[in-house]
């Protein structure tokens, strides 16, 4: 038994008006202070000073262009009913990016210890 | 056929009352945001108080990954699940997570890593020289609060003997006469939002 087609579409722009409105009241607030995003791109010396972090840097850059180029792809083929598979490449690419994050994580924390 | 008819009937009540309630779920969720009752204030910050990258990206990739899926699942005639997750959305995923498990786990190995910090107020100029400069001396102050939405800060003078003056909005007059060389005034910011973070500043004649 299939629902009506007014319920269909009604769903369908519940459930996008919803998921939008949450990412864009997220967004906004990010963007306004109400979520904490202070030295988002800073790595902390152990004397408690902060430097801007280059691997925190790429690792948004990577972040928000393997998810934009992923949701615009996955916008342009919804009709086909298939989510769009991520080129190895990509994975490979954002795999490198997030292994640099946590190297220099890890280096840090090592030099800390040492010093 | 008439059984078959009240059988429609209920599916699409029924259906309806669930998207009802759904979208009051979806809208209650978002006044109580917008309102401030769900604080979402931490929402991607280390227990130290900054802002973490790995729970950002692990934001980014579950809004997209789940926007992505809902699009798929409406776009079909009529809606349905997709017949396969491809194994490289799963790895996206697992790239994600894995990241985000590992940098915790490298973080809650030190103690810097998890102790919570209060804000910080930092003031600028943080040192004035008054050496050759006209007197009354008079200088504005700013202060910046990290960590907090709330800039808003107290001004005073945090020393002995006070000389000058400094209004509500940072504003330091000092006295006509200058006072002996080397005097030093301190001058403080103190966070009205947290009594923790206090920032100074130094004048010294």
């Amino acid at each position: 038994m299939l629902p009506t087609p007014s319920l269909e579409v009604a769903t369908r722009w519940t459930v996008l008006l919803g998921l939008e409105a949450i990412a864009g009241v997220i967004f906004v607030e990010m963007l306004v202070g109400g979520i904490n995003m202070w030295h988002l791109l800073h790595g902390l010396r152990k004397d408690g000073t902060y430097y801007v972090s280059p691997e925190r840097v790429q690792l948004l850059i990577a972040t928000l262009a393997v998810g934009m180029t992923y949701l615009a792809h996955a916008v342009a083929t919804a009709d086909s009913g298939r989510l769009p598979d991520v080129p190895t490449w990509w994975l490979a690419g954002l795999g490198s990016s997030q292994s640099i994050y946590l190297g220099g994580k890890a280096w840090r924390l090592l030099r800390s210890r040492r010093a | 056929m008439n059984s078959l008819s009240t059988t429609s009937a209920l599916v699409t009540v029924t259906g309806w009352v669930i998207l009802g309630f759904i979208a009051l779920l979806e809208a209650i969720v978002i006044w109580l945001i917008v309102t401030g009752k769900i604080n979402l204030n931490r929402l991607v910050s280390e227990p130290n108080g900054d802002a973490s990258m790995s729970r950002l990206q692990l934001l980014i990739f579950t809004f997209v990954i789940g926007a992505s899926l809902f699009l798929v699942i409406a776009g079909k005639a009529p809606p349905g699940f997709p017949d396969d997750i491809p194994g490289g959305v799963l790895t996206l995923l697992g790239i994600s997570g894995s990241t985000y498990l590992v940098s915790k786990g490298i973080q809650f190995s030190s103690p810097d890593g998890t102790a919570d910090r209060p804000p910080r107020v930092t003031v600028q100029p943080k040192q004035l020289e008054t050496t050759g400069q006209p007197h009354p001396i008079v200088q504005q102050f700013t202060a910046a609060l990290d960590r907090g939405p709330d800039q808003r800060v107290v001004w005073s003078i945090d020393s002995t003997p006070v000389i000058g003056t400094i209004s509500s909005t940072g504003l330091y007059t000092g006295p006509k006469g200058p006072p002996a060389q080397g005097t030093k005034v301190v001058i403080k910011a103190a966070s009205v939002a947290d009594c923790r973070a206090v920032g100074y500043a130094e004048i010294i004649y």
